[in-house]
């Protein structure tokens, strides 16, 4: 597997990256931040791709570049005067945040260089199973935290719901048909039928 | 048909094979989009009762290929107050993942005939891998960026509206077209293209769209309706809505980089239609048992454009969906069914099979590129 072309892959995808997570924090405007993380996910999901884990890969790229970056791009595009906004990048607080950062990458870094790693020359779910080999994981041996993380986040869409409602609730009698989803603006100033 | 495993050296013609699936499904994609606009415009008149395109070339057949060379020599625009690398990337974005999912897709079958006489069958497809379906999902969800892309950076508001609706619209039937899908992989009992085809051979009978009488019909339809909501086309186009948006977010865009989200578009239809053939209508595979003769990419191609005929149908007879009424028609309708559905599909799997030990349909064709990467290592 150390083949040359697997290391190249390796790390032109971890400098694309790395490269793009630190424009994710350098970048002025915060859309462009936004948009930046779309490298650094595609970056991620390259390397499960390298490492023959075709089943994260793609979820990687299904959840978090696909779903999670356009929920928080479509965020960003309804904040009000997003196009224009830009982020001053000093803090007084750079020294900090900077010796924290070093620090907690010098004790990861060290840790992982101690730990004696077991290498392995098969797969213990090759490609061809890894999917089902997941499933029976969080089915069977995990299905407790499966279940408690899953009813975690249904707590949190039904307390995003609830958030959403209390504030719209002294709005003006909103049209008829349209209190499914937080819309765009248009279509909230338009009455209903104008088309 | 029949061929021989040509060799050369250490290369024969079966380690080839997802080379020139490639070729073949980039290439196919890029030469077709003439023709397809072709169709859409002839049959949308012939709906309208109009004669359509009739001066280029015979029957106006060199219609759009006129077209595509004065979009050539138009003049790139670049308004003044746009985000300039963004605006050229958004084009590349919107046509480089419609491309990409069609890696996983299989066409059709080549029969060989191997050194020792024996005669071996291998599926046409780029990555014949265990999550294709999967990926084919990851790509066309990647898609939307081209749009959200070109609609912000153009700044303008009509692209920027035309963006948002156009991530709002995706999201949203992203999920019913995902359920639809695993429905379909549970009947079949894989991720792969290729075991879902093999699952439906023999007869149109054996069809996913026959399969759990209704529940498969029902699904189809799901999915139908949700891969015209994906790709943004009538009477779902409110991102490019022409009476409201003035085109939304192409509208500050000209010349090959308007071409190029055209190209994404039709390239991400044929896609899209290219899984619904797979999951549904049975891929490459012969509705009879006894017009097996045909090859199978002609019985892929004879469907895909069957479907796209219904996309053209669609858009002569729809009018486009309000805003609210495509929200609802996502969310309360069609993502519920779907659901219910799914549960009962795995219900139906559950009681008729106890024991579910092989899920997988142990597979009849060798998958040509997964030995030939065992043989490498």
């Amino acid at each position: 597997m150390n083949t040359l072309p697997v290391q190249i892959a390796f790390y032109s995808l971890a400098a694309l990256t790395l490269i793009s997570a630190a424009y994710v924090v350098r970048a002025r405007s915060i859309i462009h931040a936004g948009f930046w993380l779309l490298p650094c996910f595609v970056g991620v999901a390259g390397l499960f791709a390298t490492l023959q884990a075709h089943f994260f890969f793609v979820a990687q790229l299904l959840i978090y570049a696909g779903a999670i970056l356009v929920l928080i791009l479509f965020a960003l595009m309804l904040t009000r005067d997003a196009m224009s906004l830009h982020v001053p990048l000093k803090s007084h607080l750079g020294i900090w945040a900077g010796l924290i950062s070093a620090g907690l990458g010098i004790s990861a870094s060290l840790v992982l260089a101690r730990q004696s790693w077991s290498v392995t020359t098969a797969h213990p779910a090759g490609p061809a199973r890894q999917a089902e080999a997941l499933g029976e994981a969080l089915i069977g041996l995990y299905a407790v935290p499966f279940e408690v993380a899953s009813l975690l986040l249904l707590s949190a869409l039904i307390g995003a719901v609830v958030l959403a409602k209390v504030e719209r609730a002294p709005a003006p009698e909103p049209p008829p048909l349209a209190d499914t989803l937080p819309e765009p603006e248009e279509t909230r100033k338009e009455p209903v039928g104008v088309e | 048909m029949i061929i021989p495993n040509y060799r050369l050296g250490p290369i024969d013609l079966v380690t080839l094979l997802p080379y020139i699936a490639m070729l073949c499904i980039i290439g196919f994609i890029l030469a077709i989009v003439p023709l397809l606009i072709w169709i859409e415009r002839v049959v949308i008149s012939l709906m309208q009762d109009r004669i359509g395109p009739n001066r280029v070339g015979p029957r106006g057949l060199l219609q759009t290929i006129a077209d595509g060379i004065k979009l050539f020599f138009k003049e790139d625009i670049q308004p003044r107050a746009v985000d300039v690398r963004i605006y050229y990337l958004a084009p590349v974005l919107a046509m480089i993942p419609a491309l990409t999912a069609g890696a996983t897709l299989p066409f059709s079958t080549v029969r060989f005939r191997m050194e020792d006489g024996s005669v071996q069958t291998f599926p046409m497809v780029v990555g014949n891998v265990n999550i294709g379906i999967l990926f084919i999902l990851a790509m066309a969800s990647l898609q939307v960026y081209g749009i959200i892309l070109a609609g912000w950076s153009s700044n303008n508001k009509y692209s920027l509206l035309g963006g948002l609706r156009a991530s709002a619209q995706v999201i949203s039937y992203e999920l019913a077209m995902s359920l639809a899908i695993l429905s379909a992989v549970l009947m079949s009992g894989s991720l792969n293209l290729v075991h879902v085809v093999e699952a439906q051979m023999n007869g149109f009978w054996n069809w996913n769209l026959f399969a759990y009488p209704p529940l498969g019909f029902i699904i189809t339809v799901i999915y139908l309706i949700s891969m015209v909501a994906e790709t943004n086309r009538a009477p779902f186009d409110l991102p490019e809505a022409e009476s409201e948006l003035i085109a939304g977010f192409h509208t500050e865009y000209s010349s090959m980089k308007f071409a190029m989200f055209f190209m994404g578009e039709y390239a991400s239809m044929l896609v899209v239609s290219g899984v619904a053939v797979s999951l549904w209508f049975g891929g490459w595979t012969s509705p009879l048992p006894l017009l097996d003769f045909i090859p199978g990419f002609i019985w892929f191609l004879v469907k895909l454009f069957a479907l796209f005929f219904v996309y053209v149908w669609l858009r002569a007879s729809l009018p486009r969906l309000r805003y609210d009424a495509l929200m609802n028609l996502g969310w309360k309708r069609m993502l519920p069914t779907a659901l219910v559905i799914l549960f009962l599909i795995a219900c139906w799997n559950t009681l008729r099979t106890p024991q579910a030990q092989d899920a997988n349909p142990v597979s009849e064709i060798t998958m040509a590129p997964a030995r030939a990467a065992e043989g490498e290592r």
